[in-house]
Parts: structure tokens; C-alpha cells; sequence
């Protein structure tokens, strides 16, 4: 049990980051962080050292939101945003005035189609044929994803930068 | 445009990298919790397989523990019969030792002309008339445990005296003390196993209130008749029968005076008391090789199937009324599902099925059996049966139940239920929640009913049974795991109150003792009506299994 702890400890921060940008809200997330957790105690013994622990446990992390996205993907996004365009805005300036977390939560307002596929090609750099096949799509569809997303997050924090809340759903 | 697309991925890059939030400390207390749970499941996996052995050394134990007690019992009242006039031999807590030890010495005896005495030197007694020499060999040192009993003679009238006292010395001056050569021997190294048991044969044959002959007297001083007067009323007696009561003054036929050597001094006293050693053992001689008289002939036949009382009568163990028997049944299950009214997608009978693994199901009870004619027996009784069904991680949806409200609902084999998440919103119709696993228990009160047929081979018993089992329902619930909370339902719908399955067992019993009996059965089970109604599916349960019980005969 102490070992336990202590892997816990070590990890749960980046763990959990990765949970935040997978799922809808924090309480989702703290749900993904304890079934990735215990999926990782129950078969640490197959960890092989060929990569490093903090990628492998980053993988059932994402492993484990993806399997909460597939019980979700019946559910479509309804998106109602108006048109609005970035100003020429330094990423600095935006950083300082939104602030990390609000961004965040820009990335689980997204639908959770689009979220799986933004999360998948800009985090863990996948590409598109490979996050086709881990979601069972066409590889289009993962292209058309991630351009809505993009799309979607740069209206946010357009409308962010205005003071404006913006709902997707 | 793609410049901007490019500008968004980098901006959010480096917002998640400096980023840092912590959870809650719940998700560790949660994580804790099902890591000790996990933990005592393992541990009760691991010993489950043992307790079927348990079980079974648990009745083997007990049913051996009986036989034992039962053994002890009998021996010790053996004992109490055969008690007056018997010193045992060094093996006296070994009932069939006495048996075998006297089956070796009538063997030995089988022909009249030999004679094995106990000194230790086997005599040869040739010729029946004054010839008759008496040729000694010395079997050496290893048979001088094996001397008769004797006794100090003390007078020429013939006097008898009682057997010495554990570890008291003997003395043996004979006829020609005035040699003062005695002879001493220790209780300790006494052979008594042949004469214990025609004490003990005389008895059986429903002779204990006649006089005894010679040194099986009734009183509890063992007397042997020795000296020269002794002998003489030994020879007196020869095929003679008291007047009063008919039996026999002399087991030893007339015959056997022919037997009896010349001879004086020390040699005179060990021949003497052979020959009454070999007429003693006659008595449990086999009639076939009995060369004596009729009267004799008699007495051996009785103490010969006296013998075989020692040994139950199988068939006398076996019941002529009734026969209670409580069991204990380890049941492998397996459930039959078809499609019945699947309202919703999760409802679909494959995806049910291949969420359930059913555990082996525990079966306690008790069992009445009766006699109705000659080999066909009605069965009967009452038992309990627990049936456990794991379900692994399953998606539950939001349905609308009974009465209206919308509820996380679990679909079962074994029926269906709503649950209300505490730590969740009201759920709106089709949200879903992911469970991490979930046990469904039911449990029935059975009467079974039903025919036995019986046979015997010895201490066994064979009974092919068949059985009708009503099952009723007493209790029923769903429990599941979330990740954050557990909920448990007593409510569950779809299922029947009452079923029927049929049983086709091979019942192997061991008469351990007249009354009890050790028994096992494999048996199979199978489904005669399904045990859920308005369900989305519906269920028929079929197990193959082992029932041990005991069993009392009244």
C-alpha cells in the first residue's frame, strides 16, 4: 500500500491534467483519475520498461477517458456560437489575460468527439490514420473533427478575450 | 487561416503545460477502498478451492471419528464379556489379534497327532498307545514369550488357583519342586489369546450360566486344572456332559486320551497343560477339520459362527424406515438465456450474458428418505440454495421506471432494477454511468420431491435418484460498484417468486455405523421452468455438482 501511495503522489498531478483535457468536468476527470489508477496498480507488473512509466500510465489515462467517451459518442454536439475571429492577439497576452485553467476549460466544452480527436493529434501527437482506428472512424471524419474543433476554440477564446461565456452544447 | 489553426494548438500547449491542479483527496480514500477490497477478494479467491476439501475431510473426519468410537465401544464391551477368567496377552487392545491368534493355533492343531505347546518346544506326540514318545524341539529363544499360562501348584489335591496379577512372577515347581527347579515366568510374556477366546465362545454360545469347563470357570478366577489329580479329572471327564444342565464337563472328546503322553516331572506338567491349551483352542476350530466328537463338533460349530458376530451384517444396517440426511452441494451453474422483450439496447440477451459469469452456487439442506417398497424410497426435504452472479463493468442508462422517475437501470439475468446515484444529478432519460462491477444474489427455499432407488454391495449403497425441486424465492438483490460510491437494491423486478428444476443424482453411501451413513452424490440439475417473467430476457438455470451428507437412520 505505501508503494501504492507514493506512485500516486508522484503521478496524480500529470495524470490528472491529462484527465481534465479528456473529460467534460473535474468530477468526470477525478473518475477517470481513480479507474486509471487502479487499472495501473491492478497490472503494474506488465509494465515492460521499454517506455518510460509516466507514458505508459499516460495511455491507460487516456485509455480510460476514451472508454467513457465511447459509452457518451451517441450523444451529438449542438453547437450555437457566433462568428467571431481572434484579433491579432499574442499568445502571451491571451495566456495572461484568460489564464491556463479557462482554457482548459474551453477544451472540455468541446464535444466530445471533437475533444477525443483535438486531444489525441495535439497532446499525443497521433496521427490521423491512427486516431481513425483507435475511434472507429474514417480518417476524414478525424480531419473534419479536428478542423471543428480548432474552429471552435479559437471562436472561444475570441468571445473569451470579449469577456463573453460561450456554450457549446 | 491555417497560420491561426496552428497559433490555437500552440496556445493550448503551452496552457496545459503550465497548468497544474490537484484532485481531491476523495479519489485517493476511494482508490484506497477498492484496493482493500480488492485485496480481501483475492484472499477469499485463493482459499474458495480449498473448501470443497474441507469440507469433504471435515465428513470423512467425522464418519471416521464414529467408526472409531463405534469400534472402541464394541471391543470394550467385548472385553467386559470375556473379562472373568481371561489374563490378556500382550496384545489385548487388539480384538483381531485374539481372532487371528486362534485361528493360527487351530490350524496348528489341525492334525490330532501334533500338538504346539507353548514352552516354546513343539511336541510330537506319536502312536496312540504306550509307545507314544514325546520328541522335544527347541525353537529357540524367540518363542519363549510365547509360554502358557500357568499357575503355582501348590497341593497334589488338585487345587486350582487363580491367575497371577500383571507383573507378578509365576511359579511353575511341577510335580518335583523337590528338585526346587521352578520356573519363572512373567505375566508380561503370557500368550492368552487362544484361551481368552474360548472363554469368550463359550459364552456366545449361550452358555454363560453353565459351568465352564475346566479352566473357564464362571467365577472371575481363571482356574487351571494342573497336577497329577488334575489331570485326572481332566481324563475322567473325557466326553462326559453334566447331568443337570447337558453341557459338556470336557470339550475334549474321548478320543483324545489316546493323546495323552507318558511321562513324569517338568516334561509331564508342560505336556499337561499343552493338551489342555489344544483343547481349548479347539473350540475355535473350524468343523471341517474337526476329527472329534459330536458334542464337541457342536461346540465348535457355535463358537465358530460366534466368531462372525463380531462383524456387522451388512444387511441389517440398511434402512427399513427412514433416513435423514443433512447436505452441503457445491453447484457449477450455468444459465440458459433467450431473448424475450428487449425495450432498450442494453436489454440485448448477448450483451447480458456476456457481462455474467455465475459463481458456484452453495446448497445446504436436509433430505427425508422412506421406504416404499423393497428398493424404492421417497425423497423429500427442505433446502437453500444461493445463487451468486458476478457482472463485470457495464454501462447503465437512464430509464424511466414504475413509477415514472428517471433512474440508472442494471438489466440481469436474474431480473432488472433502478438505481438513484447519489453522488450524480438527477440523471436526465438516457444519460449513462459506467459501473466497475456488480454481484446480483438470489437466494431460494427448495422441497424437493422425488424417487430413490436402492441396491447394496456390503457397506455401500447406490441410490440413482430423480428429483422435482420447487423453488421459492426468499431473497434477492443487485449490488454495484461506481467509482464512487456503492449502491445496493433489494427491488428487483422480472423475477419469478417460484420456479421448478428436476435433479438426477448417483447417491454412493457407507454405512459407517446401523444408523449412519455417509453419503455423496453427484447430481445434475436442469431447468424445468424459467426462473424470470417480464424480464428482457428470460433464464433457465442448469448446475452439475457433488452433495455430501450425513445420514441418520431412525
Amino acid at each position: 500500500m505505501q508503494s501504492q501511495t507514493k506512485l500516486y503522489n508522484l503521478f496524480m498531478q500529470q495524470m490528472f491534467l491529462v484527465c481534465l483535457r479528456y473529460c467534460n468536468n473535474r468530477e468526470e476527470a477525478e473518475e477517470v483519475l481513480q479507474e486509471g489508477f487502479m487499472k495501473v496498480f491492478e497490472f503494474i507488473h506488465q509494465f515492460n520498461h521499454q517506455g518510460s512509466l509516466e507514458g505508459w500510465m499516460r495511455q491507460i489515462m487516456i485509455h480510460c477517458a476514451f472508454r467513457k467517451y465511447r459509452n457518451k459518442r451517441s450523444l451529438h454536439p449542438v453547437v450555437d456560437i457566433t462568428t467571431m475571429e481572434i484579433a491579432g492577439t499574442a499568445q502571451e497576452e491571451i495566456l495572461s489575460r484568460l489564464g491556463t485553467k479557462e482554457l482548459i476549460n474551453m477544451i472540455q466544452q468541446l464535444p466530445p468527439a471533437y475533444r477525443m480527436v483535438f486531444n489525441l493529434f495535439v497532446f499525443e501527437k497521433m496521427k490521423h490514420r491512427e486516431i481513425a482506428e483507435m475511434l472507429g472512424i474514417a480518417e476524414g471524419t478525424s480531419k473534419s473533427n479536428l478542423s471543428a474543433a480548432r474552429y471552435l476554440l479559437q471562436k472561444a477564446v475570441a468571445f473569451s478575450l470579449q469577456s463573453s461565456k460561450i456554450n457549446f452544447k | 487561416m491555417d497560420e491561426q489553426l496552428h497559433d490555437i494548438d500552440d496556445l493550448f500547449q503551452s496552457a496545459v503545460k503550465r497548468h497544474s491542479e490537484l484532485p481531491t483527496d476523495n479519489v485517493w480514500q476511494h482508490l484506497e477502498k477498492n484496493l482493500q477490497k480488492r485485496k480481501v477478494t483475492s484472499i477469499t479467491k485463493k482459499y474458495k478451492k480449498w473448501r470443497w476439501v474441507a469440507a469433504a475431510l471435515f465428513i470423512l473426519s467425522v464418519g471416521l471419528a464414529i467408526y472409531t468410537i463405534q469400534l472402541t465401544w464394541r471391543y470394550k464391551k467385548e472385553v467386559n464379556e470375556t473379562k472373568p477368567g481371561i489374563i490378556n496377552s500382550t496384545n489385548r487392545n487388539n480384538p483381531s489379534d485374539k481372532i487371528e491368534s486362534s485361528r493360527r493355533s487351530a490350524n496348528q492343531v489341525t492334525s490330532p497327532n501334533t500338538v504346539t505347546g507353548e514352552t516354546g518346544k513343539q511336541k510330537t506326540l506319536i502312536g496312540n498307545n504306550g509307545e507314544d514318545k514325546v520328541r522335544e524341539r527347541n525353537e529357540g529363544a524367540a518363542n519363549k514369550n510365547s509360554i502358557m499360562p500357568t499357575l503355582t501348584n501348590e497341593g497334589k489335591n488338585g487345587d486350582t488357583h487363580p491367575y497371577p496379577s500383571k507383573g507378578e512372577d509365576v511359579r511353575l515347581p511341577g510335580k518335583n519342586n523337590k528338585n526346587e527347579k521352578q520356573q519363572i515366568i512373567t505375566q508380561s510374556s503370557i500368550s492368552h489369546g487362544s484361551s481368552a477366546l474360548a472363554a469368550k465362545n463359550y459364552k456366545n454360545n449361550n452358555l454363560t450360566n453353565k459351568p465352564l469347563p475346566y479352566n473357564l470357570q464362571k467365577n472371575n478366577d481363571a482356574k487351571v486344572v494342573t497336577g497329577n489329580s488334575d489331570f485326572e479329572i481332566l481324563e475322567n471327564n473325557m466326553g462326559k456332559t453334566d447331568n443337570k444342565t447337558g453341557v459338556p464337563l470336557s470339550t475334549i472328546s474321548s478320543a483324545q486320551k489316546d493323546l495323552i503322553p507318558v511321562s513324569s516331572g517338568k516334561d509331564e506338567i508342560d505336556l499337561k497343560l499343552s493338551l489342555i491349551r489344544a483343547a481349548l483352542q479347539l473350540l475355535t476350530m473350524e468343523p471341517s477339520v474337526m476329527p472329534y466328537s459330536n458334542i464337541t463338533y457342536s461346540v465348535l460349530r457355535k463358537s465358530s459362527t460366534a466368531n462372525k458376530n463380531i462383524r456387522l451384517t451388512p444387511k441389517s444396517l440398511h434402512p427399513e424406515k427412514y433416513m435423514a440426511s443433512i447436505f452441503y452441494s457445491g453447484q457449477i451453474v450455468s444459465t440458459d438465456l433467450k431473448a424475450n422483450r428487449p425495450d432498450f439496447r442494453e436489454d440485448n440477451y448477448l450483451q447480458i450474458k456476456n457481462h455474467e459469469k455465475n459463481r458456484v452456487s452453495k446448497i445446504i439442506g436436509l433430505t427425508l428418505t422412506r421406504k416404499v417398497i423393497s428398493n424404492l424410497s421417497i425423497v423429500s426435504g427442505i433446502s437453500l440454495s444461493t445463487y451468486i452472479t458476478d457482472i463485470t463493468r457495464k454501462p447503465l442508462v437512464a430509464r424511466k421506471d414504475n413509477s415514472g422517475r428517471i433512474n440508472y437501470r442494471i438489466s440481469t439475468s436474474s431480473g432488472y432494477a433502478y438505481y438513484s446515484v447519489k453522488a450524480r444529478p438527477q440523471p436526465a432519460l438516457a444519460d449513462s454511468i459506467q459501473t466497475l462491477s456488480s454481484t446480483s444474489t438470489v437466494k431460494y427455499i427448495a422441497v424437493p420431491l422425488g424417487l430413490q432407488y436402492n441396491f447394496y454391495l456390503g457397506r455401500f449403497g447406490f441410490t440413482p435418484s430423480f428429483l422435482v425441486y420447487a423453488n421459492f424465492k426468499s431473497t434477492a438483490n443487485i449490488t454495484t460498484i461506481q467509482s464512487l460510491e456503492h449502491t445496493y437494491t433489494s427491488n428487483i423486478e422480472g423475477l419469478k417468486s417460484h420456479y421448478f428444476d428436476g435433479n438426477i443424482g448417483l447417491g454412493i453411501d457407507y454405512y459407517v455405523k446401523k444408523k449412519i451413513v455417509i453419503s455423496l452424490i453427484p447430481a445434475a440439475r436442469f431447468g424445468l421452468s424459467a426462473a424470470t417473467e417480464k424480464n428482457p430476457v428470460v433464464s433457465q438455470r442448469h448446475s452439475v455438482g457433488l452433495m455430501a451428507g450425513l445420514g441418520f437412520i431412525f
